[in-house]
């Protein structure tokens, strides 16, 4: 015989060994919960970091008028009115050679736009416009295997009154005949007037003057086709010309005299430099039937005069610099990403990508900064505050991440996906709620057991059915379908109501023998002739209906109120969600409903209550901890549900309530999105956001449920 | 086994109108002699209930055998009987809550002030109005003590506060607690001590003004004091109610009943005036059960 005293400390080691091997799993799994939590966090995080700046020494230049970095940040050209146009290499910076120009000395350099092109007018009066490049054979990385190459334009003759140039564009020619043409403005003794030209004119140009009544132009600039003219004035007025016609279509007042324009990557949002040093930036936008010239954001002044503004090629990004300070703004966000004081500054450029910003003063010294902002377009104001974007007259939540072009403005708000979760939810929730929980509340409370027996296994087979299935079943199935007899499906309730309540006093006339065998805790067979029923006579009713209320057709009923119908809408959704939530809410109520101990309902009923009193008075109060907790459960499965709602919805950002519209929300935009998301950019880093803030929420909405379940635990105890 | 002619009962009698003018402490109830006072007044108080021949089965197994007994005005009675006889069933007869077990038949008849209770003419609702229900374990609702006895008069909807009010107060004197909680009617009935939760349940049973009140083993839960104040609250029941009340505990059936009926088995032993009862039954195997010599 064993020895007791073994088998116990046997029994102990087991249970420590068990203890240990349980406690493992358990610390393992939450450590696995807060890697991802953290991984998730650490991945989105960039988003809010300062942008990071460093001082760069790129050493001393003949002092430039102008500069314009190339791509790389490691070669620039310089536009100096007393030595021309030189070419340089960083470090150093180490003079290249490049062939010679225009005759020296120049009197006016217009600032090289984007690409590098810059007018020069030389010392014979003639205009020349150039485009220097750097040729890299082969995608040569060292900038000291590269040339310089400066293809200049033939002289243009601006005829025998002094121009001083102010904005110039040259327009690509169609390719059907005619070379490219030039579009110059310029003041002549004062007064603006415009030109244009093709590119290889050789007689002096025909100049024609745009009236200015009362103020005299301080800066000008055509639009990115050349079709328009913007001119800021001495008085602070903005102006839109058509140049053809001489007509002034638009204008807006600022705050100071101009003295610099530039525009933003696109070409859409027009920047204004102050003379007092006020930047701001407008955009032409719709209102209404009329198109106005309006302010789209003001930033920060800067400290004196502002000089130049120049614009990334990636982003919407701009700098913009003054005698004593240099500063790179943000369009979209308004955030300023580099502020530094610079005495002298004379010219300034930002590299084409927008990491490198350079500034010459007038004693050609070169001062450098490194910017490494990689996600400016994203503040926490864009992500969950209306945002004004270019092409919007008014401030806008939006979703749309990326689009047609390069220069497209990402829109990233957060709010239309969170509005989209919680309206589907909301949708789904209505629909399952009620269902799930009465359909509890019948099975534990009045049905019959052996129907019990057969709802509650069929409801867990319902809860096994996979997602895609539904979400493929909705999108492909139910939604045409519901299209097709939306009347229908909307007009089955009352009717299936009316209907009961017809067939009720029916019921009472019957023989008390049947009653006795179909009545109690076998209603729902009825339910089946019932709906049957109601299905025939909503489908009787329907077209008489929609003919006799709704004028023939639904859709465009609807339309004339104002709700547009989307195919994958709302109510598909709720539809198809719901049915994915109610097993969960429906299995977690059945349990709490059927935990309610048997005495309370016997004390209710020999209190002389109806079953129906006392499932609603006694029963259902005393779950209702229980039931609560089933529908926060319900709603954490729904707001992180993706495949139905990603299959069965247009994936529409909109933000309305309206059940006949689409929605998306977040776990379905991640999904949508993550193709389209390279890594690490804006938008890679902003669904690292929304996963966080769903796990948030749905982490939030569990424990919730949680405790409540727990609360519901102790509550029985006391009983 | 009926009790069709009452026979007068003379020396006991003596001391009831001491026992019911000044209720004795329940300490010095349980040291006095077991035997209890029989009114003379229901002894020839007309049935209120009666039982005529009544079988029951449970599915295919027989619980109860032709029972026959009635139950007089303002009396109590005490069903006494071994575990698993039947007692619990016949109460349950009395109000239809075997109705919500599944698989019972039930023939024979049970008058309530000669209407049948099984009449398929009855509603089983109003019926259980007229017949309050006090159950082993003490349930109340998981509610505040005045919604607890509130509730019959509310399912029945009832509005008015001050009817409401009126009601749960005249309850809860009648038993007997509201001394104890007329401060704390808002509270949880949860918070209350078990015997407290027993005689709100009696309370919650009282509101509806029933005119039977049935109670399985109401005080089988509890301690002796609380057990001495429910018996004490039944004596004072009486005088409004009429009671059926199933005991495993002889000297309760002795001290609070007026009429006792033994079950063995499903069948109806004997049934007697209590003093008669339990001093000189008529069944050999009555007498064994109450002096516990009972297999
Ligand atoms: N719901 C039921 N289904 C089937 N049989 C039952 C049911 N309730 C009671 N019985 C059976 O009926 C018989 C009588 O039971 P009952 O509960 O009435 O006894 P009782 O006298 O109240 O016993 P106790 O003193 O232990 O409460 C028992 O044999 C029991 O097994
Ligand atoms: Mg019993």
């Amino acid at each position: 015989m064993s020895d007791p005293n073994r088998i116990l400390r046997r029994a102990k080691r087991v249970d420590r060994l068990m203890g240990a091997v349980i406690r493992v799993g358990g610390l393992t799994i939450i450590a696995a919960v807060i890697g991802i939590l953290l991984f998730i966090g650490k991945e989105a995080l960039p988003l809010f970091l300062p942008p990071r700046v460093a001082p760069v020494a790129p050493g001393v230049l003949p002092p430039p008028q102008a500069i314009h970095l190339d791509e790389s940040g490691k070669a620039l050209f310089a536009w100096d009115l007393r030595r021309g146009l030189g070419a340089y290499t960083l470090p150093g910076p180490a003079a290249r050679e490049l062939p010679p120009g225009p005759p020296l000395p120049w009197t006016r350099v217009l600032p090289p736009d984007a690409r590098g092109t810059a007018l020069v007018l030389a010392a014979d009066g003639k205009f020349y416009s150039v485009r220097p490049s750097w040729d890299k054979p082969a995608g040569e990385n060292d900038p000291g295997q590269w040339k310089a190459e400066a293809a200049w334009s033939p002289a243009l003759d601006p005829g025998p009154q002094p121009c001083e140039p102010l904005a110039f564009r040259k327009v690509p020619g169609s390719g059907l005949g005619g070379g490219d043409t030039l579009r110059l403005a310029g003041r002549r003794n004062g007064v603006l007037a415009w030109t244009e030209a093709p590119a290889e004119a050789s007689g002096p140009l025909a100049w024609t003057p745009l009236p200015l009544p009362g103020a005299e132009a301080q800066a000008a600039s055509w639009s990115a086709d050349a079709s328009q003219l913007f001119v800021g004035t001495s008085t602070g007025r903005l102006l839109v010309f058509d140049p053809p016609s001489g007509q002034l279509l638009r204008e807006a007042a600022f705050s100071q005299p101009v003295s610099a324009l530039g525009w933003v990557l696109g070409g859409t949002s027009l920047l204004v430099g102050g003379r007092g040093g006020a930047l701001e930036a407008f955009q032409q936008v719709r209102v209404g039937d009329a198109v106005v010239l309006q302010s789209l954001r003001a930033f920060p002044p800067l400290q004196g005069e502002v000089l130049g503004l120049a614009a990334s090629q990636r982003d919407k990004r701009f700098l913009s610099w003054s005698a004593e300070s240099l500063a790179v703004d943000h369009l979209t966000t308004g955030r300023r990403l580099l502020s530094a004081p610079a005495q002298g500054l004379q010219g300034a450029a930002l590299s084409p990508r927008g990491d490198l910003i350079l500034g010459a003063t007038a004693q050609g010294q070169l001062r450098g900064w490194t910017l490494e902002a990689p996600h400016p377009e994203v503040s926490w104001g864009t992500l969950w505050r209306p945002t004004r974007y270019e092409g919007y007259a008014e401030p806008q939540r939006t979703w749309q991440s990326t689009g047609g072009t390069d220069d497209f403005e990402p829109k990233l708000s957060l709010l239309p996906l969170l509005f989209g979760t919680l309206k589907g939810t909301f949708y789904a929730l209505l629909f399952a709620l009620p269902v799930a929980i009465f359909g509890a509340l019948y099975t534990s409370q009045f049905a019959h057991p052996a129907l019990r027996n057969l709802i509650k296994p069929t409801v867990e087979v319902m809860a096994a059915l996979p997602s895609v299935v539904l979400g493929f079943l909705a999108g492909l199935v139910l939604a045409p379908m519901f299209e097709r007899s939306m009347v229908q499906f909307v007009i089955v309730p009352p009717v299936a109501l009316s209907l009961a309540l017809l067939a009720m006093p029916l019921w009472a006339r019957l023989p008390r023998a049947f009653r006795k065998l179909f009545g109690e805790g076998r209603e729902a067979l009825w339910m089946v002739p019932l709906l049957l029923g109601a299905f025939g006579a909503a489908m009787a009713l329907a077209p008489w209906i929609e003919r006799a209320l709704l004028g023939g057709e639904y859709r465009l009923w609807l339309q004339s109120h104002g709700i547009p119908y989307d195919q994958r809408n709302s109510i598909v959704v709720g539809f198809a969600m719901g049915f994915a939530v109610i097993p969960i809410i429906f299995t977690i109520s059945e349990d709490a409903l059927s935990s309610v101990p048997r005495s309370l309902s016997s004390a209710s009923l020999a209190c002389g209550a109806s079953p129906w009193q006392t499932a609603w008075r006694v029963v259902l109060p005393t779950a209702s901890p229980g039931i609560f907790s089933a529908a926060m459960v319900g709603l954490g499965r729904a707001v992180g549900e993706t495949m139905i709602v990603l299959m069965a919805t247009g994936n529409t950002p909109v933000m309305e309530w309206n059940p006949f519209n689409g929605m998306r929300t977040l776990a379905a935009n991640i999904a949508v999105e993550v193709p389209e998301a390279p890594q690490h950019g804006s938008l890679y880093r902003v669904l690292f956001l929304t996963a966080l803030l769903l796990f948030l929420l749905t982490f939030v909405l569990n424990s919730a449920a949680e405790l409540i379940r727990q609360r519901l635990r102790k509550r029985y105890e006391a009983l | 086994m009926e009790i069709d002619d009452p026979r007068p009962v003379a020396e006991p009698l003596g001391r009831l109108s001491a026992a019911v003018g000044t209720p004795p402490t329940p300490q010095l109830r349980l040291r006095e002699s077991p035997l209890a006072i029989t009114d003379a007044a229901v002894l020839g108080a007309p049935p209120v209930l009666e039982v005529r021949n009544l079988d029951l089965w449970y599915g295919p197994q027989q619980a109860l055998f032709g029972i026959d007994l009635d139950v007089r005005r303002n009396s109590v009675l005490a069903l006494i009987g071994p575990s698993g006889c039947g007692k619990s069933t016949l109460l349950r007869c009395l109000n239809r809550m075997n109705d919500l077990i599944d698989g019972v038949r039930i023939r024979g008849q049970v008058l309530l002030g000669g209407e049948d209770l099984y009449d398929p003419a009855v509603d089983v609702i109003s019926l259980r109005k007229r017949m309050g229900m006090v159950f082993q374990k003490s349930n109340p609702f998981p509610k505040t003590i005045y919604e607890n006895v509130a509730y019959g008069l509310r399912i029945q909807g009832e509005r008015d506060r001050r009817v409401l009010d009126e009601a749960v107060e005249r309850s809860l004197q009648g038993a007997g607690l509201w001394e104890e909680v007329r401060d704390r009617l808002d509270q949880s009935a949860l918070g209350l001590s078990g015997g407290q939760q027993q005689r709100l349940c009696i309370a919650r049973a009282l509101a509806v003004r029933p005119e039977v009140i049935l109670m399985d083993e109401p005080c089988s839960a509890l301690d002796p004091i609380a057990t001495g104040r429910i018996e004490e609250l039944i004596f004072e029941l009486k005088k409004e109610f009429t009671i059926v009340i199933v005991t495993h505990n002889m000297q309760q059936a002795a001290r609070v009943s007026d009429f006792t009926a033994f079950f063995w088995l499903g069948k109806l032993v004997e049934t007697d005036v209590t003093e008669r009862m339990f001093t000189n039954p008529r069944q050999r195997i009555t007498e064994d059960y109450i002096t516990g010599r009972f297999g």
